[in-house]
């Protein structure tokens, strides 16, 4: 099977709506089929990424708990928006561990490199 | 050379157009359309792209909301066929929402 570069931004907050969750399983299934697959947290998306989820009082899978599990499942490359995160004054402690950062000149890089690109 | 769509005005628009390169084109769609009014604060927010970078609004969107005469120069209009024609140009297209 020939493989392709899948990017896909995720610009939406943890419980804002499915778009999150399409990202994640998007960025999953094409990892499944053997894609080289790129996830971009940007927007309102970054805070995806903070650590303290706690959705135990309510019935939503914790977005928190399923990011750290990309790597494991072949998702290539974990990366935060820098300028988002700084613009929802969210820094670095409060934040999943090993997540790439990057800046709007390595976003746009990483746009031209991708075979498909997917903002959810 | 990749062409972004953009449907929507404000932070999301903002973010689209952070991750536009040069030789890029825009086409704004839908409630996009809206930023392409004459106004001194969308103004600025073109200011940002490289002047490599063509930007389009989409006919029928504009017409909708009533804005066909008040746009900012710089933009171009096109039709159905023409968004076929700019998506067969470009190498991808990246359609934020």
């Amino acid at each position: 099977m020939s493989t392709s570069h899948y990017l896909i931004i995720s610009g939406a907050g943890p419980y804002s709506g499915f778009l999150p969750r399409a990202a994640l399983d998007m960025a999953l299934t094409a990892a499944a089929f053997e894609q080289r697959v790129s996830i971009v947290f940007i927007g309102d998306g970054v805070r995806q990424l903070l650590k303290n989820q706690d959705t135990s009082a309510q019935e939503m899978k914790n977005i928190g708990k399923m990011i750290p599990a990309l790597e494991m499942y072949e998702v290539n490359q974990v990366c935060l928006h820098k300028p988002s995160a700084l613009a929802a004054n969210i820094h670095d402690e409060v934040l999943i561990d090993n997540i790439d950062k990057i800046d709007d000149s390595a976003l746009k890089q990483m746009i031209s490199g991708a075979d498909h690109v997917m903002v959810f | 050379m990749i062409l972004h769509t953009i449907n929507k005005q404000g932070p999301a628009l903002l973010r689209a157009l952070a991750a536009v390169s040069e030789n890029d084109t825009v086409l704004l769609l839908e409630d996009g359309v809206y930023a392409a009014l004459e106004t001194k604060e969308e103004d600025d927010c073109w200011s940002m792209l490289p002047s490599s970078v063509r930007r389009f609004a989409l006919a029928d969107d504009l017409a909708a909301r009533g804005i066909s005469d008040k746009m900012l120069s710089g933009f171009e209009i096109v039709d159905w066929h023409g968004f076929v024609s700019l998506s067969i140009e470009h190498d991808k297209v990246v359609s934020w929402g």
